[in-house]
């Protein structure tokens, strides 16, 4: 029988603190700076309603937005006026996506997007890019599912619950 | 009728109507409010060639890799990933690659689509979406005629072009086990909770070398079962209620002590039923679903989508109760443990759960450790003292102190269940940055036991399977590879390491390259096969236990490289041609496929065409640089230009616009495949009879008697019946492979032919030995005959060069009438060299315990092998009910 010297144990665990294994994931975990610098318009906006549409195949569901505030936009752009969510029915499919978040007709959001070549503008990180509105403070729902930060490294997912004042400045700020 | 027959009469009846809708998880859809039927969402079966569905990738490859990363890999590691489903040999759903093809051509046959898009915002990695039938309105119909399952009309499995990123190495079992993960979304499979492959990553415990677990295997085959599956393994119902209603998505976990874990979801009735459990004693578990925190954007607990009504609407999870083990207890060694029989269902296993707001403890990870590579779900060496383990658990494991530190929580408490480990006396405690530590003490083990812990704090409990596992010894490793070129110009690779065996399998991005021997150095020499000019692979070894060469890769220390990469040599560049180069739509024909610099080899070599309406049913390597191949073309297959790609090992060559797919004018043509009017398989004897089916052909015996039928060029003489199926005589002097059919109509117009396969003389049984408690032999005799359940071996010859998972056993009717074992291949164990200078090889089986004899009747067993497309003759042994059965 092998036994292992406590001093070894103790300086290899601590390795393992520094250094986490990485675990495959389809989602990773972004950083409120980073979904405020990758996102290509932040919106304070109210759900209208929504629509399906298959494009090249996919089918998405198209929430029409009401943009209250744009936190973030582009130069000579102006604010999107819906997000699309993978997931929907529409052409005679009906596509399911998992970790595609449902927004609620009628309901106050922060929204990150991001449009990318296609010209879709979507949600950053599917639900890692929703912010409720409750009051005076949002409410991010962080995904069930482990993700990685840009260095591989695992994260943790909590709630980030933030006054809006604090997350506009936020994103003024680092945008 | 006796008792034992009743009682198997009745059981073959439960296996006929067992439903599948709740073992596991699928895409679920329900008929109606809670209490209605549910249906899984999966590939029609009879909607595919050969129960196979066709993958395709993108010809819009990816993009930014990983430092010396290659595309080639990247496709190599999707087709080997592919390849693990393949393998499970009670499924009959097969992943074929269907080659190299732009994405979103229209197709009417299933297919699943792998493509590399980074036109998905920043956050996600990767995605698989099903697409299934928008109307579901017909499940609300007749419950009577419900169909069995939603048809899945296609899958796209979206992976990201750039796969620069830290875990997207193809050489990196991370990635490898996320592209195993995906295709088994892209088949109908949902998340688990079991540390499968099929769970969520936070507590994935697979590994490349046993890349799937019991449930997973479970999981597949109860939605695409073979012909006897469900006669080999048990099942349990019952119901999990919190004040009497039912609770929807409960996991309910079946946990056996050597590490067996297979799950199901409750209905929104409450209701559980979980199928394809292996025999044997299980403590059984009821554990909410991760919980999900609430916020602004919705998504499913553990993402798995919840199952939905005809509107769409879906029946959420519950989360809100405490779990615990049956009956009613969350102390696991106060747990009953359950009793799991073959074709019988331990019913009212329920649970009455009480409520909380959400778990304690949940989706726990645990790391051990190579040297400073800290490894996820480890393994762990038996027979060691003192192992150390760090783990992670959601929810109130860690307590801030007064000063500003953190400790773990009072109370909490953790044990391993069953006996292959235990956690060491006082180890257990708060570790650093949210983190806890415990060390193990591991036992003995004869096989790779994965071990579960149970977790309790604050009156809850949480159990982790496969929390870690308990192995032999440690991983494989390369530490020198020698290239070299025989005299015929085949390159070999002698590789030394640590925990080599001949029992290694060498990977060269991700393809098996065979063990040409082991040297008395322990060294190994492999063949690494073909590849493309001048490519740069990795090589990996996997030993039997699962454990890789590579397994701590993903997390060793940027800017070391610790892969062993072999360089192949440079060769002018492959091409390939077909002849013809147009295929028919609705029309079956056989291609020739000549290639030039190609090294084309039998059971390595794969043919796709990019679509999913086009099939190629079987290919035949003539030489290294000649392929014939008989491909159907599906009658909606769309008209135009179609790539060609042919792979063998890492040579893949892909054609764009190589083929022509026309439309098919002549209405009649010839179908494959060509069977055997005998063993219904697609091989025939010489001086055998065939079965052809055809298409447009009018089937009145007058009108057919001025056709003409070729076989190897000889002319054949045939019969039809009504339903147009012809019935060939094939001549007796053509030889084994390849011959092709052909058929002349009184106006001298062939039809497109196809290829038929000519089998050579079958294995013949000769003759049948009980194998003795003792492991010696005993021959079976009719006063020494077998019983169901004894373990034979038989004397075969004839039998060629093929693994024992190629070789399988039918069982014929008994003359008093049996439960029918028709259309079941019993799986060989093993082949073991049979006597000396015999050129016989003995081959290992265990007969089925379900026989309906009557104890004072001994009854002739009919016994046939088969293998590929050849079925022995029937050889009879002597079968006898158990005494006091």
């Amino acid at each position: 029988m092998r036994r292992r010297p406590i001093s070894a144990w103790l300086g290899s665990i601590l390795a393992i603190a520094l250094c986490l294994g990485l675990k495959a994931t389809t989602l990773q975990r972004l950083a409120l700076d980073d979904m405020i610098q990758g996102s290509t318009d932040v919106v304070r906006a109210k759900v209208k309603g929504s629509t399906s549409v298959l494009r090249h195949g996919d089918v998405f569901t198209v929430y029409q937005l009401s943009v209250l505030e744009q936190w973030k936009h582009q130069a000579g752009r102006i604010a999107p006026q819906e997000v699309a969510v993978p997931g929907g029915v529409a052409g005679g499919v009906r596509q399911q996506v998992g970790g595609a978040p449902v927004l609620r007709p009628g309901q106050e959001y922060i929204l990150f997007l991001w449009q990318g070549k296609s010209g879709l503008t979507q949600l950053m990180g599917l639900s890692q890019g929703v912010f409720g509105v409750i009051g005076e403070r949002t409410v991010q729902a962080p995904a069930t599912d482990q993700m990685l930060d840009r260095a591989g490294h695992t994260v943790m997912p909590e709630a980030l619950s933030l006054k809006l004042s604090v997350l506009k400045a936020r994103v003024g700020g680092v945008y | 009728m006796g008792v034992a027959r009743r009682f198997a009469l009745s059981v073959a009846a439960f296996a006929v109507l067992s439903p599948v809708a709740s073992a596991y998880y699928y895409w679920m859809f329900f008929s109606g409010p809670a209490g209605s039927q549910g249906l899984p969402g999966r590939f029609d079966l009879a909607a595919l060639k050969d129960n196979t569905v066709q993958y395709f990738i993108s010809d819009q490859g990816p993009g930014s890799l990983v430092g010396s990363d290659t595309a080639s890999a990247v496709l190599s590691q999707i087709q080997q990933a592919a390849q693990v489903w393949n393998n499970v040999p009670t499924s009959a759903l097969r992943l074929g690659f269907g080659g190299v093809a732009p994405y979103g051509v229209p197709q009417t046959a299933p297919g699943i689509d792998v493509v590399f898009d980074d036109d998905m915002p920043p956050g996600i990695l990767a995605q698989t979406v099903p697409t299934f039938p928008a109307d579901l309105s017909f499940l609300t119909g007749d419950p009577k005629t419900l169909p069995a399952f939603v048809p899945l009309l296609r899958t796209k499995v979206q992976l990201r072009s750039d796969l620069a990123g830290a875990s997207q190495a193809s050489f990196s079992d991370t990635f490898f086990l996320t592209l195993v993960h995906e295709f088994g979304h892209s088949i109908g499979l949902q998340h688990t909770l079991t540390s499968s492959v099929m769970s969520t990553s936070v507590t994935r415990a697979t590994l490349r070398g046993t890349p799937l677990a019991a449930d997973d295997v479970a999981g597949i085959s109860l939605l695409y079962p073979v012909a006897g599956y469900t006669r080999s393994t048990g099942s349990m119902s019952g119901r999990v209620t919190l004040k009497d209603a039912g609770v929807n998505l409960a996991s309910v976990v079946a946990l056996s002590s050597n590490g067996t874990a297979i799950s199901a979801l409750t209905n929104p009735d409450g209701t559980y039923r979980m199928d394809g459990i292996p025999p044997g004693s299980y403590y059984v578990y009821a554990q909410p679903l991760p919980p999900t925190l609430s916020g602004a954007g919705e998504h499913a607990p553990a993402n798995i989508n919840p199952p939905a009504d005809p509107q769409g609407d879906n029946f959420s999870a519950n989360i809100g109760f405490s779990a615990q083990f049956y009956p009613g207890t969350r102390d696991w060694t106060k747990a009953k443990q359950v009793n799991v029989a073959a074709r019988a269902v331990a019913d009212k296993i329920n649970f009455a759960v009480t409520a909380r707001p959400g778990a304690a403890v949940h989706s726990m990870e645990t790391f051990g450790y190579q040297g400073k590579s800290p490894i996820a779900a480890p393994p762990v060496a038996a027979q060691t003292s003192g192992i150390p383990i760090v783990f992670f658990a959601y929810g109130a494991t860690v307590t801030s102190k007064a000063n500003d530190g953190q400790q773990m929580a009072s109370g909490l408490g953790i044990s391993v269940i069953g006996g292959a480990a235990q956690i060491k006396a006082g180890s257990l405690g708060y570790f650093t940055q949210g983190f806890l530590k415990m060390a193990l003490d591991t036992g003995k083990i004869s096989t790779p036991t994965p071990v579960a812990l149970a977790v309790t704090l604050d009156n809850d409990l949480y159990v982790l399977p496969s929390a870690f596992t308990v192995v032999p010894g440690g991983p494989p490793a390369i530490t020198s590879i020698t290239p070299a070129v025989t005299d015929q110009g085949i390159l070999l690779a002698s590789l030394a390491g640590k925990n080599l065996t001949g029992q290694t399998q060498i990977l060269i991005d991700g393809v098996p390259a065979p063990v040409a021997s082991v040297q008395t150095d322990g060294s190994l020499v492999v063949a690494p096969g073909a590849a493309v000019s001048g490519l740069t692979s990795t090589i990996e070894a996997v030993n039997p236990d699962g454990q890789s060469s590579l397994e701590a890769l993903a997390i060793t220390p940027a800017g070391s490289d610790p892969r062993a990469l072999l360089n192949y040599p440079q060769h002018d560049p492959a091409a390939i041609a077909a002849t013809p180069s147009i295929l028919k739509a609705g029309h079956d024909t056989w291609v020739a496929l000549a290639g030039t610099n190609t090294h084309f080899a039998a059971g390595n070599t794969t043919v796709g065409f990019g679509l999913s309406d086009v099939t190629v049913r079987r290919v035949w390597v003539a030489s290294p640089t000649l392929l014939m191949i008989d491909v159907s073309a599906g009658a909606g297959a769309q008209i135009g230009t179609t790539s060609l790609t042919v792979s063998t090992g890492l040579e893949l060559m892909t054609v764009p616009n190589a083929i022509t797919l026309a439309a098919g004018a002549n209405p009649a043509s010839l179908q494959l495949p060509v069977v055997s009017a005998v063993t219904g398989l697609a091989g025939v004897n010489p001086g055998g009879t065939a079965q052809i089916a055809t298409t447009g052909i009018d089937p009145k015996a007058a009108a057919l008697s001025s056709w003409q039928l070729y076989v190897g060029g000889e002319k054949a003489g045939f019969a039809v019946d009504a339903n147009g199926t012809l019935t060939v005589q094939i001549p007796a002097d053509l030889s084994p492979g390849p011959q092709i059919v052909q058929m002349i109509s009184p106006q001298g117009i062939p039809l497109a032919s196809v290829l038929m396969n000519l089998n050579p003389p079958p294995p013949a049984i000769t003759g049948a030995f009980l194998v003795q408690a003792d492991g010696t032999l005993a021959p079976v005799t009719a006063s020494a005959p077998a019983h169901p359940g004894d373990t034979l071996q038989f004397l075969v010859t004839g039998l060629g060069s093929v693994p024992a998972s190629a070789v399988w056993f039918n069982l014929g009717p008994i003359a008093d009438g049996d439960i029918s074992h028709a259309g079941i291949n019993y799986l060989a164990q093993t082949i073991l060299p049979g006597p000396d200078g015999s050129g016989a090889v003995l081959i290992q089986f265990q007969l089925p315990q379900d026989f309906s004899l009557d104890p004072a009747a001994p009854v002739q067993l009919p016994v046939m092998l088969g293998t590929g497309t050849q079925l022995s003759a029937a050889f009879p042994i002597p079968l006898a009910a158990v005494a006091g059965n």
